[in-house]
């Protein structure tokens, strides 16, 4: 009985030791909550540098709380209400625009569009764009000599090969597949997913973890975006990954930001809307997010960039269709897997 | 008294976070849902894969009992038991790892396969994946409450077996098979509704939307839809799936007693047959190499030195201290709960008038097996966020949430130890008027201390492997070592998420064989042990 109290005083001593807050000495600059999704806020993403220039201005502290993947983001602020401690939310994108906006939590961003240098419309007034890209599979040249040209051949493609995509209702490049899907195929979608369906290896959570398999060979091709190559040939000096180009054209993907209505920093979480679009934020975007940056920046784009795929069209979808018919595409695609 | 305090408690925690659900979605349409075609093939899915996990379970099971029944004397035996007998808490996120080192396409079997010339075979993801991951958890489940019954066999029924004559095939048809057979429905049951409300395994296996679960299907409504009505429909509907089997399956078979012990070897007349011999050493042999590769891949990996930097990082140590409150305070909670639900129903079952009433505290400890966790995670975190800051009640929230996922468990160790104790010296006590403290501390607590020990050992060690509770709260500030893992997984650092699964078990086995030695200290110097 002795022994069950001593341990039981060592257990409650452990657990005192563990709810004493890691940062005991926090000094008293304001905290900017920034929710964003994992690969953003990681060591490699572009989250500490952009902490870092933000912070060498601010006089204050940028605390990332990250999501286990895009869309967990959003739900998170809404499960946490108006008490969330979310200044701002960093990594939704342009097919969530109109959902998004209905929750009611989100605040214009007061940011002059006409600084914006990019090859689309935008005139959002909640949603500040900070970066995009082209959905696109990547493929190791050495492994798949002759890489289907467009969708239609990868649909046609022998089962022998085999792909690996993102799950639409937690990544925003697996929603931004099943758009493409239906932008090419409209009605006929559900026949092309059970085309596709015996090629594709498993349906990951995000992105990394598809990369990741990819990566390690368990797979020929990955859905990510044409930009990706830019990574391996910057960083490992490798040119063997290459996007396929197809001849349909590609789906694109606009990531955005917004701030919160209720932000406990509304000041603070305006500065930084600002300074999205400023080269301090920018600049980290081409060598460490791998998309392209919403403004010309000084140095222009590292060269690593200058041989990319181009698509031959961007394929988007009227955001209030997709906000309309999101789940039906979504069951769509479950149901054609499914089978 | 407390008994009926506590039963009211775990009722009114999951009528409130139901409740708070409903109020926060506005409408509920369980009918609506059902009728959604997608609905149905997750319903169908659920029941499919935790109807072939339990059959594949409870069918692997009979020999493999029957095989380590006979070979008392076997080397190594003790330690598979043993290992048999904290399967159920080995963390699913280590058993996930596992899994992906031996079975995935880079893993052992694969480069077995392409060693012998026979190229890769891709299985892992999917039903495969869920099923064998399913069996690692629940044969031993089924091997034990088997094997359990097997030695209850005296040994005069061996010598009469033996002065008869008879073969392994009669002794199996007229001794062991009656024996099994009523434990079959139970023991199936009890796996069926495990598979059924499995998490984890399904969300990092299921390889995407063609193997959800209802389970997984609620988790995606309430994180990345934010969908609660959806969420809350499809939990009732879970409930009520979870529950009719239940009470199927329970009125079959009586519900098995989870009982901590050692096995000893009995002497057995078809022992010495050849046949027999090369029967169980396969079925051994195989069932072994089954259960114990993927721990020793995930050790393996683990080794491997490219993962120790896990170690440096803040991220870890954070994770290690939340774990450090969570699992013990959960199983602290869960064991007094489990305690006062069972003396309520020992003392409902002994009243007489009212025994029929007893099952209703058991059917609560049951219940929060079939809620799911993050239906009930969510409803309370909605709830308090009336009152306050709910993200700052969060490590509370992981604690309340965990010991009343463990309280299944502890209520099915601790009920039958006390209803013995209590049968046997309720009248003495009355007689000598014993009551109180005393008759706590002096008649009760002597033989309780092993199960209430083993229950706590058991809430404990699975509050240390939870991720269902932890991935609704987990933030960055509050994470535990399994949710380390899976973002590890996530980012695909495997070999980090490796070590993290050996400190992980590490800690599991610490905490048992701390708090089972507790217990068991305390069997030779009680005055009536």
């Amino acid at each position: 009985m002795r022994k069950l109290f001593s341990f039981l005083r060592f257990s409650l001593w452990l657990s005192l030791g563990a709810a004493v807050p890691l940062h005991a000495a926090a000094d008293q600059r304001p905290v900017l909550n920034v929710y964003t999704y994992d690969s953003f806020e990681s060591e490699w993403g572009p989250g500490p540098i952009v902490k870092a220039a933000f912070e060498a201005q601010c006089d204050c502290e940028l605390n990332y709380v990250a999501a286990d993947s895009s869309t967990g983001i959003l739900s998170r602020v809404q499960l946490e209400g108006a008490g969330s401690r979310a200044d701002i939310v960093l990594g939704l994108d342009n097919n969530h625009l109109v959902e998004a906006k209905r929750t009611g939590l989100l605040a214009p961003h007061n940011v002059p569009l006409s600084r914006l240098q990019v090859p689309f419309e935008w005139d959002d007034s909640v949603f500040l764009p900070f970066d995009y890209g082209y959905f696109s599979f990547i493929y190791n040249r050495d492994r798949l000599a002759d890489p289907p040209a467009s969708f239609q051949e990868l649909v046609d493609a022998d089962h022998s090969l085999k792909i690996l995509i993102q799950d639409p209702r937690s990544s925003t490049p697996g929603l931004g597949l099943v758009l493409w899907v239906k932008a090419l195929y409209g009605d006929r979608a559900f026949d092309v997913w059970r085309k596709l369906s015996g090629k594709i290896v498993t349906v990951t959570r995000g992105w990394s973890e598809a990369y990741g398999l990819f990566l390690d060979g368990e797979a020929d091709m990955v859905l990510s975006y044409t930009t990706s190559p830019a990574y391996h040939i910057s960083v490992d000096g490798e040119h063997k990954y290459r996007a396929a180009a197809f001849s349909e054209g590609h789906g694109m993907q606009i990531e955005v930001a917004a701030r919160l209505a209720n932000a406990p920093n509304p000041e603070l979480a305006q500065r930084f809307m600002n300074f999205i679009i400023s080269e301090g934020f920018q600049s980290a975007i081409p060598v460490s997010q791998w998309m392209y940056p919403v403004v010309n920046l000084a140095d222009g784009l590292p060269p690593a960039y200058d041989g990319l795929v181009q698509p031959a069209a961007r394929l988007t979808l009227d955001p209030r269709r997709i906000a309309e018919h999101k789940a039906q595409w979504v069951d769509e695609f479950s149901r054609a897997l499914s089978r | 008294m407390f008994g009926l305090a506590t039963a009211l408690a775990v009722s009114l925690v999951v009528l409130c976070a139901l409740g708070a659900l409903v109020a926060e979605a506005g409408r509920v349409e369980v009918l609506a849902e059902l009728a959604k075609p997608l609905t149905r093939s997750i319903i169908r899915f659920t029941l499919w894969q935790a109807a072939l996990s339990a059959l594949i379970s409870v069918a692997l099971g009979v020999p493999l009992a029957r095989a380590l029944a006979r070979r008392g004397g076997l080397l190594g035996r003790r330690a598979l038991i043993r290992l048999s007998s904290i399967s159920l808490v080995i963390p699913s996120m280590v058993a996930v790892l596992g899994m992906v080192a031996v079975h995935g396409r880079s893993g052992w079997v694969n480069h077995l396969l392409s060693a012998l010339g026979l190229g890769r075979a891709d299985y892992l993801y999917g039903l495969t994946g869920i099923l064998l991951a399913h069996t690692f958890f629940n044969l031993p489940l089924a091997t034990r409450i088997f094997l359990n019954q097997l030695l209850t066999l005296p040994q005069h029924t061996w010598n009469l077996a033996a002065l008869y004559g008879m073969r392994p095939r009669h002794i199996f048809r007229h001794i062991e098979w009656p024996l099994l057979r009523g434990l079959i429905p139970g023991a199936a049951g009890m796996i069926f509704l495990l598979c059924f409300t499995s998490f984890a395994i399904v969300l990092t296996l299921g390889g995407g939307p063609q193997s959800t679960t209802l389970e997984v299907a609620i988790y995606q409504a309430v994180r990345f839809d934010f969908d609660l009505s959806r969420a809350v429909a499809l939990s009732l509907i879970q409930v009520a799936l979870c529950g009719l089997l239940a009470a199927g399956f329970f009125a079959f078979g009586a519900p098995f007693p989870l009982r901590p012990g050692d096995y000893p070897g009995i002497d057995r007349p078809d022992a010495g047959a050849r046949w027999p011999r090369i029967i169980d050493a396969t079925v051994i042999a195989t069932a072994s190499m089954f259960l114990l590769s993927p721990l020793v891949a995930a050790l393996v990996k683990a080794l491997a030195p490219g993962g120790w930097s896990i170690v440096a990082d803040g991220e870890f140590w954070s994770a290690l201290r939340w774990t450090l409150l969570i699992a013990p305070s959960a199983g602290l909670l869960s064991c007094l709960c489990a305690l006062s639900l069972a003396n309520l129903t020992v003392t409902l079952r002994r009243s007489g008038r009212v025994a029929g009433w007893a099952v209703v505290p058991e059917l609560v400890g049951l219940l929060t097996l079939l809620a799911p966790p993050i239906t009930l995670g969510a409803g309370l975190f909605l709830l308090f966020r009336r009152f306050t800051d709910a993200l700052s009640l969060g490590p509370a929230m992981v604690i309340v949430l965990n010991a009343l996922l463990a309280l299944a468990f502890a209520v099915r160790i601790l009920t039958p130890a006390l209803q013995a104790q209590r049968s046997r010296y309720d009248r003495l006590c009355a007689g000598l008027g014993i009551s109180g403290w005393n008759r706590w501390h002096r008649v009760l607590w002597p033989a309780l201390r092993h199960p209430i020990a083993y229950a706590l050992a058991i809430a404990t060690t699975l509050s240390a492997g939870d991720m269902g509770v932890i991935a609704l709260f987990g933030t960055d500030d509050l994470s535990t070592l399994p949710l380390l893992m899976y973002r590890l997984l996530g980012a695909y650092r495997v070999e980090q998420a490796a070590v993290v699964a050996a400190l992980l078990c590490a800690l599991c086995a610490g905490f048992f064989w701390a708090i089972e030695r507790l217990g068991a200290a305390g069997q030779t110097s009680g005055p009536y042990a």
